[in-house]
């Protein structure tokens, strides 16, 4: 049962860092759109701009909570590789409580501010004035992602495979390696079969 | 508390958060939250202190993060997971080896230069030294390479990277130290060229004092017709995506941030043409229905790669973008610049200091959380020093050292992310110290080229400045 | 028995080498020597805060103190454009009353005291690479004109025809170089520090706004102050604002002698009057029209925008 839901929420946190890889693929075209109008003296949305700028708040909260299931972000596996497995593990799970709590504070206060301003009518994007953008509109997703991850790192809390794997170097390059190298696999496979 | 004291205490407890396993954005928020309930809480109540210090925060992480200077991260990324998903990265590899012919160790000059020009487009030495990795050490052992010739030259690679534009950290340094980022880039063409000269002598001089190391086999020669052909079909084509998005930031359509979008766009079209377009005219219509979804799934796994790695940085740059506003809240940052400046050491003893200071945070930050960190201390306290040049020079001049000096450290046994990096791809039963060793020779020509620029400001500056300041 | 000296804490939004942190310090040591024993103001380190976050910082009392454009919270208090817009001086703004509104309007809807305007004398000028063509209207037609975009002036602009693209400040001199943009409005000082006037050579002659920085402190810590503290703080404010403006338009003067020296071409706008109107008329609707959409009261426009137009 546990398993189950522990696989939906999977695809939900897949699903969302879709969106945030998505996202990326959008900056490109909206620069693009931006960049030649303006060597073409044409006038473009102003609100282009606000879309790649704000992008950046939202692609953070929306990847990070899948980067911290799959192990991606970046942290030193130094200590936890030197230490013997048990210390190792009851050392992951700590850190990873510590995560949790700071996120889940986060995730507290920062719904309080987003509550404020959504009832506060002259809270503004102050830089962008000309734009009339409400400051929730940023606001809304510090709760949601810090939530989330705060999920996350409690997961690893109780998880039987720790966050810290103790493999020397940084856990997200392994992860990476691992996606290059099946890529790679695929790829030469694939043209192997073309041929 | 003293200045040193509040120093010391957010950068010690930052380093040992870091030390025991704490992802590095998440250990930047947890030193950010307290320091700030501490700096901006004045309530009595500590709900009310936790509000508004994490208000402050989420007010200043707002301004930090919505700002297009945050571009090049995930353009430059794009640009590079896309020649590689493609298959045109791999396209211009073949070529350039094919073209060296017969050349004793060629595959280590290829190494390098391929190394660099996709060091340069995916702008992440990581990324690139696994790639490398994983593509040329089995390859290079198959054929008889000792593991120095293949593991040192992909080391080597990063540093050319930072320094041939268009290069996303030279983008990013500038925007973050407010130089002339087109000024930036140019002043890294010169050196990236010496150091490139360094590489090559090096492997020469590696594969004659040691026969055995990069042994001689024969190749079917390619006749000069088709090694034209070669040129012109498979390298020339890359070589302009390049060309083409710096010829757009020196025409001014494009400003260094933007200019990557235009690299994405490019290798967009050429894969069209490649997989698409010339199939269909060749009558190949297997290969050209075939293009769709090899050419989907390409861009799907290029924007997934970008994603991945642009939430990773910007993650990391969320706590430590929040930490310089911090330490410039508890007045710590200013009075170590008052307290460095104040000594009567002269301006190469604090280029010697600073220098030692990026090596050590080499040890265990990226690139980019090591410009934030230390950008904010190291730029003004270079304005405080006169080394007898015009200061929008000498800014130029600094950037090029550093960018260097960041390389370097993240290659500089014992601890180097890129010394991590490549023991997980090199082939089993690689040591840790065989690594070491083979990046050696390698960062110590960086190290060179550091002293020269040290020297001779003129390597970075001639070109830049070429016509007047 | 004598009271201990109340410690301040100030922020304020701009690197040390520009003119108005220097103005900004002067006005701080002034209040910290005449203040001794009595109230201390302590500047924290450009940066601490970022610029568009100090206003918000100062209202809820996370810091006491702030030197900032009015420009930088006028969503907060749309009335502060009246300051952003004016063309009177800070001495005149004061004298009919204006500046008490604005306080008044501070207090009411900031939680803050608003002391007072002390960098008038520095206007806004519109310079181009090429020398601006005008209508048969007698105004600048910048049909075909990359201008730089401003929240503040933005709307202006584009009721010239101009093309306004978004820069951060950093990035319009590269930007000028290779012809991103070509046109931008900037105080009349300043812009030889920037260096952009190595490529704006022409300038609209007829200046408009002002540059609006100004002091406010959190309302609660106003309040707490001994009344001995208050009078010191607002009367050594009252005094910079009249000092600040003789400095400033000096420097703007100077600065303006040089360009003209240099080289730069002044062109005279023909219907000058008709210009100025615009500028300033453009501001004050987009003021009213927040204001409706605020359900707040309109009441003040009319006595502000008789203050600051003198
Ligand atoms: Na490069
Ligand atoms: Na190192």
């Amino acid at each position: 049962m546990l398993s189950v839901v522990d696989r939906i929420w999977e695809k939900v946190l897949w699903c969302l860092m879709a969106l945030a890889s998505l996202y990326v693929g959008l900056i490109m075209v909206a620069i693009i759109y931006m960049t030649t109008s303006r060597a073409m003296g044409w006038s473009y949305n102003g609100l282009t701009f606000v879309f790649i700028e704000y992008g950046f708040l939202y692609i953070m909260f929306l990847g990070s909570p899948w980067l911290i299931r799959t192990r991606s972000h970046v942290y030193i596996e130094m200590l936890t590789a030197a230490v013997p497995d048990p210390v190792r593990v009851v050392l992951s799970r700590l850190i990873c409580l510590v995560g949790a709590i700071v996120c889940l504070i986060w995730a507290w206060y920062t719904f309080q501010i987003f509550l404020e301003q959504f009832d506060d009518p002259m809270a503004y994007d102050e830089l962008r004035a000309q734009f009339d953008l409400r400051l929730w509109v940023s606001t809304v997703i510090f709760p949601i992602g810090f939530l989330l991850m705060s999920i996350e790192f409690l997961r690893f809390v109780f998880t039987a495979e720790p966050m810290h794997t103790g493999h020397a170097g940084v856990a997200s390059d392994r992860v990476e390696l691992e996606e290059t190298r099946r890529n790679i696999e695929q790829e030469q496979s694939a043209s192997a079969g073309l041929r | 508390m003293e200045w040193y004291w509040t120093l010391s205490l957010l950068l010690g407890s930052i380093l040992f958060l870091m030390f025991i396993g704490l992802p590095v954005g998440l250990a930047f928020i947890l030193v950010n939250t307290v320091a700030a309930v501490v700096l901006f809480g004045r309530f009595g109540d500590l709900d009310v202190n936790m509000l508004e210090g994490i208000h402050q925060l989420t007010d200043n992480a707002f301004a930090n993060i919505t700002i297009f200077a945050i571009v090049p991260i995930p353009m430059f990324l794009l640009m590079g997971e896309m020649f590689f998903h493609t298959g045109l990265a791999n396209k211009m590899f073949n070529a350039v080896e094919q073209l060296m012919g017969r050349v004793p160790a060629r595959l280590s000059y290829v190494t390098v230069a391929g190394g660099t020009v996709f060091a340069t487009l995916s702008g992440s030495s990581m990324g690139s030294t696994a790639l490398l990795g994983t593509l040329m050490i089995p390859e290079m052992s198959e054929r008889g390479y000792k593991k120095k010739m293949s593991i040192g030259p992909i080391l080597g690679t990063g540093g050319l990277a930072m320094l041939i534009p268009p290069s996303a950290l030279a983008v990013l340094l500038g925007t973050l130290a407010e130089l002339d980022i087109g000024r930036l880039l140019i002043a890294g063409i010169l050196p990236g060229l010496i150091l490139a000269g360094f590489y090559i002598v090096l492997i020469f001089v590696q594969a004659t004092l040691d026969k055995d190391a990069a042994p001689a086999y024969d190749v079917v020669p390619v006749p000069l017709a088709t090694r034209i052909k070669l040129v012109m079909t498979d390298v020339v084509p890359m070589i302009s995506v390049i060309v083409m998005v710096i010829l757009l930031i020196m025409f001014g359509i494009a400003t260094p941030s933007e200019s990557a979008a235009y690299g994405s766009l490019g290798v967009i079209l050429l894969s069209m043409i490649y997989l698409f377009i010339v199939p269909l005219l060749r009558g190949d219509t297997a290969a050209a229905k075939a293009f769709w979804p090899q050419f989907t799934k390409a861009l799907w796994r290029s924007m997934w790669g970008a994603g991945r790695v642009t939430v990773i940085a910007i993650f990391i740059l969320f706590g430590s973008s929040l930490f310089s506003n911090v330490l410039a809240a508890s007045q710590a940052s200013v009075a170590l610049i008052e307290w460095v400046t104040s000594f009567d050491v002269s301006g190469y003893a604090l280029l010697m200091i600073m220098f030692g200071v990026l090596l050590l945070l080499g040890m265990f930050m990226d690139q980019f959380a090591m410009m934030l960190l230390t950008v904010p201390i190291f730029f003004p306290i270079v304005q405080g020093i006169d080394f007898g040049m015009p200061m929008n020079m000498q800014m130029i001049w600094f950037a090029v050292i550093m960018l260097l000096a960041m390389e370097i450290s993240f290659t500089t046994p014992p601890f180097g992310l890129l010394l991590f990096v490549m023991q997980g791809v090199a082939p089993p039963g690689t040591r840790f110290s065989e690594i070491c060793l083979a990046a050696l020779p390698f960062m110590m020509c960086a190290m060179l080229l550091v002293a020269l620029i040290v020297i001779f400001p003129s390597i970075a500056l001639w070109l830049p400045f070429f016509g007047g300041g | 028995t004598q009271a201990a000296e109340t410690k301040l804490t100030m922020i304020h939004p701009f690197p040390d080498f520009l003119q108005y942190t220097k103005n900004c310090k002067n006005l701080v040591a002034v209040i910290n020597e005449r203040g001794k024993g009595v109230v201390n103001i302590e500047m924290l380190p450009f940066n601490s805060i970022k610029m568009f976050q100090q206003p918000g910082a100062v209202s809820k009392g996370r810091v006491d103190l702030v030197c900032t454009p009015a420009a930088f919270y006028a969503r907060g208090i749309p009335e502060n454009e009246a300051v952003s817009t004016a063309s009177s001086s800070a001495m005149q703004a004061r004298a009919a009353g204006g500046t008490a509104i604005l306080d008044g309007l501070h207090q009411k809807h900031f939680n803050t005291k608003y002391l007072g305007w002390t960098s008038s004398g520095n206007r806004f000028r519109i310079y181009m690479k090429n020398a601006p063509k005008f209508g048969s209207n007698g105004l600048p037609d910048f049909g075909g004109v990359k201008m730089r975009d401003n929240p503040i002036y933005g709307a202006f602009l584009k009721a010239l025809k101009a093309t306004t693209h978004n820069l951060p400040s950093s990035a319009v001199f590269s930007a000028l170089e290779k012809g991103v943009v070509d046109a931008s409005a900037w105080a009349t000082l300043g812009l030889k520090g920037l260096k952009w006037d190595k490529f704006l050579r022409h300038a609209v002659a007829e200046e408009f706004y002002q540059t609006d920085i100004g002091w406010m402190m959190n309302l609660d810590k106003w309040k707490s102050l001994s009344p001995a503290a208050q009078k010191l703080i607002q009367d050594t404010v009252i005094e910079f604002e009249r000092m600040n403006y003789y400095i400033l338009t000096g420097m703007a003067d100077g600065e303006t002698a040089t360009l003209k020296a240099e080289g730069m071409k002044f062109h005279a706008v023909p219907a000058a009057a008709t210009f100025t109107k615009m500028a300033v008329d453009s501001a004050y609707a987009r003021m009213d029209e927040r204001l409706t959409k605020a359900g707040r009261d309109k009441s003040s426009i009319a006595k502000l925008r008789a203050a600051f137009q003198q």
